[in-house]
């Protein structure tokens, strides 16, 4: 069955060229001597994981591998300290670290000081972590002290084909999680309609085959994050 | 005593922005004063520019020192003497003569330099490094 939606844009791109020419191309360069960690969020279902898989199209050149076993899709620290040695020694320099696990509550917590002290250390692997959470006020204090993080992209309004996107830079970004903190636990999102982003765009989605194999990657981990939970419990 | 020590140690504004801010505050006040004399000037009443003046004499002491030292220093010396004159003379003309000699190097000093601000453009990193992000 063929898609009448469209799948890149004119200039062959699934986004606006200026997302890649203005935040993606200076975001991989000298990776070794200043690591970056660049940050998407949205809520469910908007496409943050889909926006990560476009963004490591364009940062590999060539469409990234979507089967179960792939190295730059990693779900929970445990699988990114695994699997970032293993796409830095195959030469990727993007990974993408999906439905990241560092909320403040559990920020004290033996495994959250491990992921802090491997985010500290990770430079030496010179790649970027496109870390993917549902609202960017969950991640943990230290992150942006780490002076590692380049800013945010938020996405929004998502419809059958595409997603609107807004990129923070980090000035941005500090009055957002200000305003934040200021609503308070329960108003915090409307913090994105007041503090606005530098860039505005949309991306469109993956053409049905990759959707689907994305898919079912997604499933398959949140299936087996969903069974810890349950063996935990 | 101590508590008063202590509080002295807090982090303020450095002396330099303060007196940036004060030589700002009275040019301020010699272009409100040149606004009163220009508003009576126009309705034909005779006037007098003691008001301009004092301001400019005030405007002057702020930064007349570092005018002195940098005029000199660029070998204009015959221009500082007519500055001083203009500054202390009467003449409406003369002062505003002064006021824009003063002006000029205000924005040489990058002072009152507002009309170049560098557009950041789109690029993430230069965004973040120009605003202090590092």
């Amino acid at each position: 069955m063929t898609s009448n939606f469209l799948h890149t844009y004119d200039s062959g791109l699934p986004f606006h060229h200026s997302l890649g020419k203005e935040v993606l191309d200076p975001c991989v360069q000298n990776l070794i001597r200043k690591p970056k960690i660049l940050v998407i969020d949205g809520a469910p279902g908007t496409g943050k994981t889909t926006l990560g898989v476009h963004i490591l199209d364009y940062i590999n050149g060539e469409k990234v591998d979507l089967s179960k076993d792939t190295p730059q899709i990693a779900l929970g620290g445990k699988q990114l300290m695994e699997k970032s040695e293993v796409c830095s020694n195959l030469g990727y320099k993007a990974i993408i670290y999906d439905e990241a696990d560092l909320d403040k509550r559990g920020s004290l917590t033996k495994f959250n000081n491990l992921l802090f002290g491997y985010f500290r250390e990770y430079r030496s692997l010179g790649i970027m972590i496109i870390l993917i959470i549902q609202n960017v006020e969950w991640l943990d204090n230290r992150l942006w002290s780490l002076g590692a993080s380049v800013g945010l992209i938020h996405l929004k309004n998502p419809t059958k084909n595409y997603t609107s996107y807004e990129v923070y830079d980090l000035e941005n970004l500090s009055y957002l999680l200000e305003r934040m903190e200021k609503l308070g636990r329960f108003k915090s999102i409307k913090a994105y309609s007041i503090c606005k982003g530098y860039m505005r765009g949309q991306f469109l989605n993956l053409e049905p085959k990759r959707e689907q194999l994305l898919r079912n990657l997604s499933d398959l981990q949140k299936k087996k994050a969903r069974k810890a939970r349950i063996k935990k419990a | 005593m101590e508590k008063q020590e202590e509080e002295f140690q807090s982090v303020t504004i450095p002396p330099i922005e303060v007196l940036k801010l004060s030589i700002l505050q009275r040019r301020n006040y010699v272009i409100d004063a040149m606004e009163c004399y220009d508003k009576i000037d126009g309705r034909d009443i005779k006037s007098n520019t003691y008001i301009v003046r004092s301001g400019m004499l005030a405007y002057f002491r702020e930064i007349g020192f570092a005018i002195k030292k940098d005029f000199l220093k660029k070998n204009k010396q015959t221009e500082y003497e007519q500055l001083l004159e203009d500054i202390n003379s009467v003449d409406y003309k003369k002062l505003l003569n002064a006021f824009y000699i003063i002006e000029e190097w205000l924005y040489d000093k990058k002072l009152t330099m507002f009309d170049v601000v560098k557009p950041m453009g789109g690029n993430i990193i230069n965004r973040n490094t120009a605003k202090g992000w590092g």
